[in-house]
């Protein structure tokens, strides 16, 4: 099949994009078929398009004007243009972003920001082993190792709790993994500062931001 | 170095290199901090006088240039070189200072016992003093364990004295004094340390009288606004704890000093002492470490009834009388929960009520076909305006109320002592949000709407604070704004649901509704200053008609008064601790779609 014509070519990303900014899963999914029906690339209609619509989501949570409920929203209807993509996509090393082991650290068990920054990651095409809350140093470590990760994140919404942050990148460290192995933590109570005092390489402030920064990581990696 | 802090005008002696904040905390003079010194919030903010100082980087960061050229600096930042002169931010005289509701109590059972003997004093006989004392107090039915020093000393004097009648006190057994006979009142007292606030209520017990309640702040406030960061503090070495501990020993003696300097009393007629707070807040009363109340399993070091001789814990009362700590449910349900349970009645009671402690730290009870259900829940300081673009503790100016007259097109403001406008207190955020939500400038969602979609005549309160749309509620004496900006809104959100998430944990435990709900108590110093209307229409509340909504005031506190003066209530208060049923909301699986749909602002 023919790519579509440059109009309806705009006209469908616009679509995606608006879909995932709209809330909107049916929309999402409209315009994901006709992608399809047009022989549009699969992975043009999910970079040009729902990603596009989930930076708008990132702007508007960064003015609070969305707020948790509406990147959820986002997020499912994000999700179900991917899902009907996916079996287009040429399987390609560009469409994998990254792998990340996610955490909230031990002694701490607030899970819903976490959680968030899981599925935005995952929505923006990383692979995402979330490894619950209450997690001590050595899981972390382990599963990154396992997997190969490029990421480690982790999540405190204590005073008491971010401290362990530090434990783990000491325990990085010492495994002499800090070199391969990119650490960013979020949270309440953390911020640009902490992340540094802690030995982490960034500090996201919300979900969205969470998925630029772990961009940035992963090309800083490649460079 | 000296450092002259006014209004008081106080000079102390500081070391070079300390931060104005540290000073402070180490001399005993109040300063909130509410981040505890992490350079997160301004609330430390103080003025320096009569001398240029450059602001750092996070003065330039947190305050607006205008306060920086009016001397403002943050005090966790600001280091003592050189004498230095600085003048705190205006504090409420009246500070939050609810209400002590207690119910009528009649005949009780007391918890001191303070009984009349007769010695039967053999002259032959070499039996000890102590067992004629032991066999004159079982005649009456009561059964002597142990004597205190004191006690002891007094008998000898009474026997050598030829006294043969004696007033004994005594609590569970424990012979605290014991006096020549005389009618002359003895006291106790009921505190309640909360994480903001400290309460003291001075009782007389055998009349059952309340004769005052004093209010002052908790000292530890210097080191963080919320009970975690004072973990936090605690953590970074064991010194950390004592000094916390001493705070608040040293403010509650300070407490003690003025009662008994302002009553005329003599120390040794205090003979008890029984404490309600939340669990961190009682162990660091006691001086018992509070790291493992920092994250889970949150384990506290005991949780029972904890009986102590005032002596140990350095209290300037007579060293035998008992300090009786409330037990506590849990490692993060307190023994302020219990003073609640125990003000209300809730173990005893046959209908279906539910108690809310609104705060910093939500507590939640509930009692429904006599089984009683408790859930906490950390709401952060949103509630007491921290945090918040232009929110303020509740000091002189600042706004508290705020609403909306529709019909005559007006916007009314209430400040705290009716001085010019400064600032925005929590519940007048809570305001400002549920108006703003009924007048439509918010949604449900919490999205504040374009300024095109608002009444017309708020149209002109519209603002950009940074890339945030915001409302302004009024305007200061330099007629700078003060407004709810949309991150705000975001922020009284997350508190709201942790609160309602925790209101609807215990209500599904017990498998009611709203509808069965008899009566909804809301308690707390903060509870006691918000709306019912609004807390109702943003659903901080289950939805219930506004007439169930009772406000009742520092319950805690009234527990612990109720706890001081019947036995009855000291029991209820031990049955509460065993038989109360943990809700624990944090590990179920269908948590996060709960605190998201509580995220709502409405029913």
């Amino acid at each position: 099949m023919n790519a579509p014509a440059t109009s309806e070519r705009e006209e469908i990303l616009n679509g995606l994009a608006d879909s995932v900014w709209k809330l909107d899963p049916a929309m999402a999914t409209q315009f994901a078929q006709r992608a399809i029906d047009t022989g549009m690339d699969a992975y043009e209609a999910i970079n040009d398009g729902l990603a596009k619509g989930m930076m708008v989501v990132s702007g508007k949570f960064d003015r609070r004007e969305y707020f948790v409920p509406e990147l959820l929203r986002a997020a499912k209807a994000m999700n179900t243009g991917i899902d009907l993509l996916k079996p287009y996509l040429k399987v390609d090393a560009t469409t994998h972003k990254g792998t990340v082991v996610i955490a909230t650290v031990k002694g701490d068990i607030h899970q819903i920001g976490k959680n968030l920054v899981a599925l935005m990651l995952r929505t923006a095409g990383f692979t995402v082993h979330d490894l619950g809350v209450n997690c001590p140093a050595e899981k972390y470590l382990g599963k990154a190792k396992e997997e190969n990760a490029d990421i480690i994140g982790m999540s405190a919404l204590m005073t008491t709790t971010m401290l362990y942050m530090e434990t783990v990148t000491r325990e990085l460290e010492q495994q002499g993994m800090r070199e391969r192995i990119r650490v960013m933590v979020g949270g309440a109570p953390v911020s640009e500062a902490f992340a540094k005092k802690v030995g982490a390489d960034r500090y996201a402030s919300h979900a969205a931001m969470a998925v630029q920064v772990a961009k940035e990581l992963v090309a800083q990696k490649v460079a | 170095m000296g450092l002259t802090v006014l209004p008081e005008g106080r000079t102390v002696a500081v070391a070079p290199g300390v931060s104005v904040l540290q000073a402070c905390r180490e001399h005993d003079i109040d300063l909130p901090g509410i981040c505890g010194g992490r350079g997160r919030c301004r609330e430390c903010r103080v003025t320096v006088i009569g001398r240029e100082v450059a602001p750092s980087a996070l003065d330039q960061s947190l305050l607006e240039p205008e306060d920086l050229a009016k001397g403002w600096r943050l005090s966790c930042q600001l280091m003592v070189e050189g004498d230095l002169t600085i003048a705190l931010p205006p504090v409420s005289l009246k500070l939050l200072d609810p209400s002590v509701v207690l119910p009528q109590l009649s005949s009780v059972k007391p918890v001191i016992q303070d009984v009349e003997v007769d010695l039967v004093v053999g002259e032959e006989s070499d039996r000890p003093a102590i067992a004629l004392l032991e066999e004159a107090l079982a005649g009456k039915g009561i059964l002597l364990k142990r004597a205190s020093i004191a006690a002891l000393r007094e008998l000898g004097l009474a026997l050598s004295r030829r006294e043969k009648r004696l007033r004994c006190l005594l609590h569970e057994g424990f012979l605290i004094d014991l006096r020549p006979p005389s009618a002359s009142p003895v006291y106790g007292l009921a505190i309640d340390i909360g994480t903001s606030t400290v309460s003291m209520a001075l009782l007389e017990l055998s009349s059952l009288a309340m004769l005052s309640v004093e209010t002052e702040r908790n000292p530890q406030g210097a080191y963080g606004g919320d009970f975690m960061s004072r973990i936090a503090f605690a953590m970074e070495k064991e010194e950390n704890l004592l000094e916390l501990h001493g705070k608040i020993i040293g403010r509650l003696n300070r407490m003690i000093e003025r009662l008994v300097m302002s009553y005329g009393l003599a120390r040794r007629d205090i003979v008890l002492m029984t404490l309600a707070g939340n669990a961190v807040m009682h162990h660091l009363f006691f001086g018992l470490d509070v790291k493992a109340l920092g994250g889970f399993p949150f384990r506290p070091v005991l949780n029972e009834a904890l009986v102590v001789p005032a002596a140990e814990l350095a209290l300037k009362l007579a060293p035998a009388t008992p300090v009786v700590g409330l037990p506590l449910i849990s490692g993060y349900i307190g023994a302020d929960t219990i003073g609640v349970i125990v003000a209300l009645d809730l173990v005893n009671r046959k209908d279906t009520v539910i108690a809310v402690d609104v705060g910093t730290n939500a507590e939640v009870a509930l009692v429904h076909q006599g089984k009683l259900y408790v859930c906490s829940a950390p709401a952060g300081p949103a509630f007491e305006g921290a945090q918040m673009a232009c929110g303020t503790q509740a000091r002189p100016g600042a706004i508290t109320k705020i609403a909306i007259d529709d019909a005559r097109q007006r916007l009314r403001v209430d400040t705290v002592e009716e001085k010019p406008p400064f600032g925005i207190a929590g519940t007048g955020i809570v305001d400002a949000i549920a108006e703003l939500v009924r007048v439509g400038v918010l949604d449900e969602s919490g999205r504040m709407q374009e300024t095109d979609e608002w009444p017309a005549w708020l149209r002109e309160r519209a603002h950009l604070a940074g890339e945030m749309r915001a409302f302004i509620v009024a305007r200061d004496p330099e007629d700078r704004p003060l407004y709810v900006h949309q991150g705000d809104v975001r922020e009284l959100q997350l508190a709201k649901a942790a609160t309602a998430t925790a209101v609807h944990y215990v209500m599904a435990a017990a498998g009611i509704t709203a509808a069965d709900l008899d009566r909804v108590y809301v308690a707390g110093a903060f509870g006691s200053y918000l709306d019912p209307k609004s807390i109702l229409r943003i659903a901080l509340l289950p939805d219930v008609p506004l007439e169930r909504v009772e406000f009742v005031g520092n319950a805690a506190l009234a527990g612990a008064v109720l706890a001081t003066l019947s036995s009855k209530h000291m029991e209820t208060a031990v049955r509460a601790a065993r038989e109360a049923v943990r809700v624990d909301m944090a590990t179920d699986e269908s948590f996060q779609d709960v605190f998201v749909d509580k995220l709502r602002l409405g029913h």
